[in-house]
Order: structure tokens, then sequence, then C-alpha cells
């Protein structure tokens, strides 16, 4: 459901611009999102790999596509470092098949695992789930394999940035949340949340220094992503249902908003030609129509009431701090409020700035219509009704939670 | 229930294979759009397949009626 909303935003907006029709990249955008919902349908470790490592392949010639120099940097160096990724995760995959191999019931199913998780052998399903996280976390964008992020999302078309940074992360988060439910009754709650915790803590610090020093708005977008992951991956390392729960929420209403947020940063650059900071200043005075959604796309972002995402955020600390992780909890928050400052500056001088003396009269330039703009306030108001409608759909999400197998 | 595991895997793939065959067609634009709306539909519809069954029982009921379940899972 997530990747059908998500895709609906990114994909509507790309089809409100007039363009020729380009069959390559509507055949990649397809079979992206077809091995996108392969990864979360299937009950098969083996078959979640498989649709992980296609979701790279399609991605890669995504990113690329433009085929300029600094286009096929980043899908190059996106390749690189998500077959290593990958590669860690079969590795881990293989250690895990053996280790049911020698419990005398080799299997890869979910299901399977989960019921036979208490008769594995530790020190081997250590190894393996350890090493299936550290490949999963390198395409869900967790630091420190996070460098492939910013350059790939900031260099792919605008709506398959959004669908990467809206679903594709959280993709391969799915598949760890999976595995934590193995460790958890493997090995204890223990080796995962520690795992997980160093991983979401060092995601939120790289994301908070460098979106101090970004300049560059797209980039910007990217390492928002990166802390929003490492938020998750926080909420996944508590486990239990109120953070599971928040985390599954927090995939929707992340997936929207930064969707939305990489469609309106497409259209910033389409009209003012450049991704920095300092070269779009002053734009509520010039383009009000791509002012105003920038602005309350950060404040989804930065988790403002009423957007879903102060929910999703206030549960997790809540879920963390009844786990006795209080001390994470503060460093957390503190992470949370440095990545507020950064973004929050570079946002507000590009919205509320001085605008530029300038040879264009912005006033002769056409705004856009009202069409165009639609997605994005779908996106913004989908964000808001999320964190409205949570509590009555709660009989669904812990349904979704329960059937995760999720063990605090 | 497994209609709703099927449809959003072969409609985004029959999409792909039709852009891909028919590259300047003007029809094939909108393939990505329709292939979100059907992964949105079917979501949906299986979320509320989960709801109305309720809980662990109905998704283990779902897994075993998927595409990829393994012979030890659902026997």
């Amino acid at each position: 459901m997530t990747i059908g909303a998500v895709a609906t935003v990114a994909l509507w907006a790309d089809l409100s611009v007039p363009a020729e029709p380009d069959g390559w990249f509507t055949a990649l955008v397809c079979a992206f999102l077809a091995a996108m919902t392969l990864a979360v349908l299937a009950d098969n470790l083996g078959v979640l790999w498989v649709a992980i490592e296609a979701t790279t392949i399609t991605t890669a010639f995504l990113v690329g596509y433009r085929s300029g120099r600094r286009s096929l940097e980043a899908a190059w160096k996106y390749v690189v470092l998500g077959s290593v990724g990958v590669a860690i995760a079969f590795l881990g995959i293989v250690v895990l098949y053996a280790a049911t191999r020698s419990a005398g019931h080799p299997t890869l199913s979910w299901v399977e695992l989960v019921r036979l998780a208490p008769q594995l052998d530790p020190a081997v399903t250590r190894l393996g789930i350890a090493l299936a996280t550290l490949g999963f976390a390198t395409k869900a964008g967790l630091a420190p394999m996070h460098s492939w992020l910013p350059d790939a999302h900031s260099q792919a078309p605008a709506p398959v940035s959004g669908l990467m940074s809206g679903v594709l992360l959280s993709v391969a988060l799915y598949a760890v949340l999976r595995l934590r439910t193995i460790s958890g009754l493997a090995l204890g709650p223990g080796f995962m949340r520690g795992l997980l915790l160093v991983l979401g803590v060092l995601s939120l610090l790289v994301a908070a220094t460098l979106t101090l020093t970004q300049r560059d708005y797209k980039r910007l977008l990217a390492y928002s992503s990166i802390e929003h992951m490492g938020l998750m991956a926080v909420g996944v390392a508590i486990g239990g249902t109120l953070a599971t729960t928040a985390v599954l929420v927090h995939i929707l209403g992340h997936g929207l908003v930064k969707s939305a947020m990489f469609v309106q940063s497409g259209r910033i650059l389409r009209a003012e030609g450049s991704s920095k900071v300092a070269d779009v200043v002053g734009l509520s005075a010039r383009r009000p129509d791509l002012a105003g959604p920038l602005l309350l796309g950060t404040a989804a972002l930065l988790g403002f009431p009423p957007f879903v995402l102060f929910f999703t955020e206030v549960a997790i600390i809540i879920a963390g701090w009844a786990a006795g992780l209080a001390p994470v909890m503060l460093i957390v928050l503190a992470l949370l409020l440095l990545t507020f400052i950064g973004m929050s500056r570079q946002v507000l001088a590009m919205t509320l700035g001085p605008a530029p003396d300038r040879s264009v009269d912005d006033s002769t330039v056409a705004r856009l219509p009202r069409k165009a703009q639609a997605p994005v306030t779908v996106a913004l108001g989908a964000a808001v009704a999320a964190g409205l409608v949570a509590l009555p759909a709660a009989a669904a999400l812990g349904a979704a939670v329960t059937g995760l197998g999720v063990t605090p | 229930m497994s209609l709703f595991l099927w449809i959003p895997l072969l409609v985004p793939a029959a999409c792909a294979a039709a852009a891909a065959t028919r590259r300047q067609a003007r029809w094939t634009r909108p393939l990505g759009l329709v292939s979100a709306l059907v992964i949105l539909v079917t979501g949906l519809g299986l979320l509320g397949s989960i709801t109305a069954a309720g809980g662990e029982a109905s998704t283990r009921q779902v897994t075993c009626s998927g595409s990829m379940r393994s012979r030890h899972t659902c026997s």
C-alpha cells in the first residue's frame, strides 16, 4: 500500500508536466515497482534478496538516466556500493540457511525461520543475521554505508528520487525488521537492538552534521532521508508494538512527504536552473507557488504537528524511554534538534530570504497550474490525514505488527 | 485473497513489458501511474482483508495463499 501511495504521488506529478513518451523510462519504473512489491510480498528470504537486487539493477539505470557526467558517476557509485551491500546480505542469507540446515530443516521461508529460530545454532545465526543486516542496511542508506545515497538521490530524475527515498529505503528496512524478529527469537532482543541502535544513532549523527553544512537542496533532502532511516532503525531496535507500529506509520508518512518534496525540488531546479541554496533565495516573494509547498513539506519532515511524522517520532521516543533507553533517546533528541536547525536554516533562506537582483522579471514567469500542484497537495494532505486516522486504524496496524511477529 | 498478491506483481511487470516494446507510443506514458494505482488499491484490499479476518492467523493465511510459499510452511 505504501509503495502504491508513494509511487502514485511521484508518478502523478511527473505526468502533470507535458513531455514526450519515453518507453525505456516507463519500463524501468514499472519494473522497479514490480521488484519492490515482490520484495515485501515474498515469504522467502531468497526471493526477497533477488527482488532487492532487481531494484538495484533498475534504479542504477534510472539514476544515470540523464547521462551527464555527474549522474553517471552517481549511478556507478550506487551500483558498486549497492552491489557490495547485497553481496554481504547474500552471504548472511547463506549462513542463515546453513544454520537451518544444521537444525535439520533447511529453509529460507520467513514463517519457517520464525518457527525454527529457537532451535538454531546461536553462533552461526548471529553471524548470518549480522551480515544480512549490514547488507540490507547498506540498501537502506544507514551510516556508515550511506555514501551512495546523497549522490544517487540528487542526480536521479525527481520522480525516481522520490521513489528511491520514499519506498526503496523502506523496503530494505522492512528486510531488517523481519530479520530482527528471527534474531529476537533465536538470540534474544539484545544483539539486534545493540546493532541497530549503533547504526541508527550513527545515521542521525551523520545527517545532523552534514545537514548543517549542506548547500545543495536536493542533497539536503537526501540527508533528511538518512536522518529518517536512522530514526526508523532506532524504532526497530526498540521493538515492541508501539515502536514497531510507529515505524510502519513513519514509513508511510515519510514516503508521502519525501516524494512530494523531491517533486517540488525538481520543479524548483527546472524553474531556477540551479540546485544550490544560494541561487534560489527569496522564493516566497518571487515564486509563492513553489515556496508554499516547500515550506509545508519541510515542516512535515521536521516533525511539526499535525503531520503524521510528529506523532510517530513522539511514539518512538516514548517507546524507547519506556524500554529503559532514556540516555539513547536523549542523544536521538539532540541529533534531531541539530538536523532541525540545519534544515530549517537552509529552507528559510531559500523561501524567506531577500530576493536577489535578477535580470529576469519573475512576475512574467508562468505559475504552476493547479493541476500540476495537485499531487504535492494531496501528498501533504494525506500526511496530515494519516496522523489523524492512526488511532482508528490501530486494529489494522496491530494486525500488521502481530503478523511480523515482533518481540520486545 | 491471493489475487491481492498476484495482481500488484503482474500488472507492473506487464506494464514494463508493454512500455519496453512500444517505446514511442503515447499510451505508454501513464503506465507507471497505472501500476502505482493498482498497487495502492490492492494494498488497501489486502489490509482490509487482514483486518476483517483479524490478526496473526489471517496474516499467516495471506502468506500461505501467496505465490512464494514454501512446501514446509503451509502444509
